[in-house]
């Protein structure tokens, strides 16, 4: 037995439909409730079996990132950074991690498009010949490819729109914490000197037993972070912080006779956050989500 | 003996169709497993994202060809190239983003640890300062000898920092322990410091690393790394 392919001539005709139109429509319905459904089903399960791991790696990557392999990227580069933020080694990517990125990257910007795109040229191309003849009803693998690129395509938009505002915002925040952070270890810096004022004797330019006396050092008054300043009694002190990069941002802070610190309280932005912008507040309340 | 064939028709277009999907998912195969596998995806799905976006517009130049219409060619194609612009944009905004945020969690880590060591390793260093200092004008022990008393375990070349939890890996080791002078270094064992070449205190290299020295004029330090 031989197995022989034929290539016949491509002739363009009036063609039936492929299906009687009630059979086009119900498994077109059918189609979408069933992606549906898997939508839905990721989500929950996302939601509610694996809700914070998302984003560390070796997780089974799931649906909704399926046809977004820059986020499953994304999310493995932030996992290792938690995995190095905790000191704990990073592993390789597994196989399985690899090869599911890998076929939607095969399924989705491959066999998706090339489906996509052939059929539409072929329905294009029959309507050219024959313009009187009756609308013909979508192919399954046109319909399916269809949604598939409309489910990649459309949740981008809003992405696209809105990401450089949501990335700024997040580099203001994490400029607040790192201000704020700073200043926390320039208070201790001053705690210490403060302390160790108090321990010394008069003769070596100490308080003593007090605080009383003690001034903040020139290169500890005036950093890039803040400007600090002290209120001494003889057995605590409070020091003032005013943030150099945003004015209304403050701590305040006691100092006990044994350096113990007591009474942190975080001013402006510090205690806020970053207040949002009116057009902030708006997309917000159009409740994009990812 | 007679022989059996099986014909198997294929329409023209679907094998040009399956011929376009063969080779477009070879290529994407083959560019994502070229790059070296590291612990990141963003070199593999960087170098298949390419082919596919080169395989993509390859497609749309051959099925946008005649005798297709031009109001039909310029709509498909305009809509493409948003899609892929689209495309294009969220995946560079998203690598960008991610390696940020990645990168800003390990300045954290470090500030953290620096942080500790400015808050935790200064203690013993104050309390032999305050005994020795409460001694008055004679003093009957040295400031290395009050250390010692107060610090039993302390020894050159020991750890003297006991762990708060299990994942603490900050190490607190006695350089110097004399009469006069105590020099404690404080080190991290996995937050990376300045220069990557330093030699840290127990042999490791590049970690971050602070120096604290006690004389009885008061407590000095500095950031070694």
């Amino acid at each position: 037995m031989s197995l022989k392919t034929k290539f016949p001539q491509l002739e363009i005709k009036d063609a039936e439909p492929e299906f009687r139109p009630y059979f086009a429509i119900s498994f077109f319905a059918v189609s979408l409730v069933v992606l549906l459904a898997l939508y839905a089903a990721a989500q929950y399960w996302s939601h509610y079996k694996t809700p914070q791991t998302n984003f560390l790696p070796q997780q089974i990557i799931t649906f909704q990132f399926f046809i977004f392999p820059w986020i499953v990227a994304a999310g493995q580069t932030i996992g290792n950074g938690m995995i190095a933020f905790s000191g704990a080694q990073l592993e390789p990517i597994s196989t399985a991690n690899n090869l599911m990125t890998l076929l939607s990257l095969v399924v989705v910007y491959i066999i998706v498009p090339t489906i996509f795109f052939f059929q539409w040229r072929a329905r294009r191309l029959k309507k050219m010949e024959n313009p009187a003849a009756p609308r013909q009803m979508p192919t399954i693998s046109f319909l399916t490819s269809s949604l598939m690129l409309l489910y990649t395509i459309i949740p981008m938009l809003p992405v696209l729109i809105t990401q450089p505002s949501r990335f700024e915002n997040l580099k203001e925040n994490e400029a607040v914490q790192w201000n704020r952070s700073h200043m926390m270890n320039d208070i201790i810096n001053i705690a210490w000197s403060a302390r160790q004022y108090r321990i010394l004797p008069k003769e070596l330019g100490g308080g003593e037993g007090s605080y009383k006396g003690y001034i903040v050092p020139n290169k500890l008054r005036d950093t890039e972070n803040a400007t600090y300043a002290v209120s001494a009694a003889d057995n605590e002190i409070t020091i003032y912080a005013t943030s150099n990069k945003n004015s209304s941002a403050t701590i305040f802070v006691h100092l006990g006779k044994e350096g113990e610190f007591s009474e942190w309280r975080f001013n402006g932005v510090f205690s806020t956050g970053v207040p949002y912008s009116p057009w902030k507040m708006k997309l917000r309340t159009l409740r994009f989500r990812r | 003996m007679e022989k059996n064939t099986i014909v198997i028709e294929i329409r023209q277009e679907v094998a040009i169709m399956l011929g376009w999907l063969v080779v477009g998912v070879v290529l994407v195969v083959v560019a994502f497993f070229i790059p070296e596998q590291t612990t990141e995806f963003w070199p593999s799905i960087n170098a298949a994202g390419v082919v596919a976006g080169a395989y993509i517009v390859a497609l749309l130049l051959y099925t946008l060809r005649r005798p297709l219409s031009l109001k039909a060619r310029l709509t498909m194609g305009i809509l493409s190239a948003f899609v892929l612009f689209e495309i294009a944009v969220n995946w560079s905004r998203q690598e960008v983003q991610s390696y940020w945020q990645k990168t800003e969690m390990l300045k954290t880590r470090e500030m953290l640890g620096r942080g500790i060591m400015l808050h935790q390793i200064p203690g013993p260093l104050f309390n032999a300062l305050n005994v020795y200092h409460q001694q008055g004008a004679k003093k009957r022990e040295a400031l290395g000898q009050v250390f010692q008393r107060l610090n039993p375990e302390a020894m050159v070349g020991a750890n003297i920092h006991k762990p708060y939890y299990p994942q603490d890996s900050l190490k607190v080791f006695v350089q110097t322990l004399t009469d006069g002078e105590i020099v404690l270094v404080g080190q991290e064992a996995f937050v990376k410091g300045n220069d990557p070449q330093f030699k840290n205190f127990d042999g490791k290299r590049g970690m971050a690393q602070e120096a604290f020295v006690l004389t009885e004029k008061g407590i000095t330090h500095e950031s070694q790394n």
